[in-house]
């Protein structure tokens, strides 16, 4: 009978550990970050995030070409600890998120990347109302279960932008502010 | 001397900055520290245009008054009077239209056009144009005013609420629903259209010059308020109406006779009002600074008053000005204070 638990018990944690075919996990806003930097007057970077990301990542490690990953932030919610930066950077000189009030990416193709846990994901990115394509490693930085016994995991991945073109060329001068704007992608999500 | 002022970044040469394409803040300079790409798109394009097509227009009527010479006088005048309003609605709809695609495609945009809902305003423009056209036709015929004065009146209403949906119809919608959202569309282009009938109005009653003396100030502060407000894109824009009406001013000096603010009035109303709905509703720009910046060339109204026409014409002019001069400073004045949130 203990024999029986016991291997009742190791499958369904190794089942909800590993992951297994197509799993759907939700991201959790709480516990993840996009965070972006630019330079700028040439000397330094300025760091800033966004506080509001949701999306769902469908994940199956097994088999990679089977993922996909979706991805919304709010313009409105970029933060880069000054308010009067963070209001300049909502209007239209540069977000404009009144009138593009989402930045989004949606992958088009997954596949396993050259290192372990390492995911090349090709997808569109839009941003200012232009969508272009984009190719982004991510690399799987873990999975755990919360006390809850919900199973999180954890991605981490960086791209560069060209702001200019998003048609976003407000100040283009590289001198004044950079025109690369790198963004880096951590995020955690849940279990559906 | 002037390079040993000048910072080296200042001294580009131009193939550089046409690399580099952008619509503000552009970091090309000439040896005088003048950002030209931006001056060429917004300043000298516009007056050059304007000029071009005035110059045409006096061609046309010298030739026009010698070909109706004697007793067809009065014909050949009025050809010459609707040429004049057509040739600088014409004018101010292409020189507009062409600041936009020159600054749009200096920087680059993609998905050209339109790269978003705001380049709905290059369809004003073209709407303006043709417009203007309209009009030329009913200041020919005069003997059926009434009827014509209807249908320009119906072509300013649909532009004013074609423009207002292309807008701010998706800003709108967000928030209102049912009633209050066609109320919205409804009320911003009434407003659209009696602020366009009444500068019309007075571009018919007082002398061209007064009023482009009065629609410069008016673009300037509109240019000002919106690149102050955050979107510097529309602010020169406006930037490009105020060089039509700067060098309509110019030409209205020698030509006092041709009713050339009539045209410019054409462009400049729908334009200017399209453009400080963009500043409300995409860059939160103050509803009072707004209002301003809309009741600012109506001001000229105030010189129509009884007690005021009849004082002498350059003192009901300066009574003009001043009233126009308080209501766009105002507006510039709300959009540059201080704000709590402090310093960028």
């Amino acid at each position: 009978m203990l024999r029986k638990v016991i291997f009742v018990f190791a499958v369904s944690m190794l089942t909800s550990l590993s992951a297994g075919a197509a799993d759907t996990f939700k991201i959790d806003p709480v516990h993840s970050s996009i965070v972006f930097k630019i330079k700028h007057f040439n000397a330094s970077f300025v760091y800033g995030r966004f506080n509001d990301v949701e999306g769902k990542i469908v994940f199956d490690e097994a088999n990679p070409a089977g993922s996909s990953v979706e991805l919304d932030v709010k313009a409105e919610s970029a933060d880069t600890h000054n308010a009067a930066r963070d209001e300049h950077i909502k209007k239209p000189d540069f977000l404009d998120s009144k009138q593009f009030p989402t930045i989004s990416f949606k992958s088009s193709a997954v596949a396993k990347g050259r290192d372990a846990d390492s995911f090349d994901i090709s997808g569109d990115f839009t941003l200012h109302g232009v969508t272009k394509p984009v190719k982004v490693t991510f690399v799987k930085t873990g999975m755990g279960l919360d006390p809850k016994g919900n199973t999180h995991i954890g991605f981490e991945g960086s791209f560069t932008i060209k702001r200019s073109d998003y048609g976003i060329n407000f100040m283009p001068d590289p001198k004044v502010l950079g025109d690369e704007i790198p963004l880096m992608i951590a995020i955690e999500a849940v279990k559906q | 001397m002037r390079g040993r002022i000048l910072p080296p970044e200042w001294k580009r040469r131009p193939a550089e900055c046409r690399e580099q394409g952008a619509w503000a803040g552009r970091p090309c300079y000439n040896c005088v520290g003048i950002n030209y790409i931006v001056l060429i798109n917004v300043v000298l394009n516009p007056c050059g245009i304007v000029t071009v097509l005035y110059l045409s227009y006096l061609f046309q009527s010298w030739y026009m008054r010698k070909a109706f010479a004697g007793e067809d006088a009065a014909v050949g005048e009025r050809l010459v009077y609707a040429f004049a309003i057509e040739v600088t609605g014409r004018s101010c709809g292409i020189a507009y239209f062409i600041s936009y695609v020159a600054i749009v495609l200096g920087g680059k945009a993609p998905h050209f056009p339109p790269i978003d809902k705001q380049d709905w305003l290059l369809a004003v423009a073209a709407a303006t144009i043709a417009f203007a056209i309209v009009e030329t036709f009913v200041a020919l015929v005069q003997e059926r005013a009434d009827r014509f004065n209807l249908v320009l009146f119906l072509l300013r209403a649909l532009v004013s609420t074609t423009t207002v949906w292309l807008i701010v119809s998706g800003m709108i919608s967000r928030e209102e629903t049912g009633w209050q959202y066609y109320a919205w569309i409804a009320g911003l282009s009434v407003l659209g259209l009696l602020q366009w009938e009444l500068n019309a109005a007075l571009a018919r009653r007082i002398t061209s010059f007064a009023m482009a003396e009065m629609l410069v100030p008016v673009s300037v502060a509109v240019s000002l308020a919106l690149t102050i407000a955050g979107d510097a894109k529309h602010g020169l824009l406006a930037a490009a109406i105020g060089a039509c009406a700067g060098t309509i001013m110019v030409a209205s000096w020698f030509s006092p006779d041709a009713p050339l603010a009539r045209g410019l009035v054409t462009v400049s109303s729908p334009l200017l009002y399209a453009l400080v709905l963009c500043g409300r509703y995409y860059a939160d720009a103050p509803l009072l600074l707004c209002a301003f910046l809309v009741a600012a060339p109506l001001g000229g109204w105030i010189a129509e008053l009884p007690p005021i026409k009849r004082l002498r014409p350059w003192q009901s002019g300066v009574i003009r000005l001043l009233f126009v001069a308080v209501l766009t400073g105002a507006a510039v004045a709300i959009a540059n204070a201080p704000k709590d949130s402090g310093e960028e």
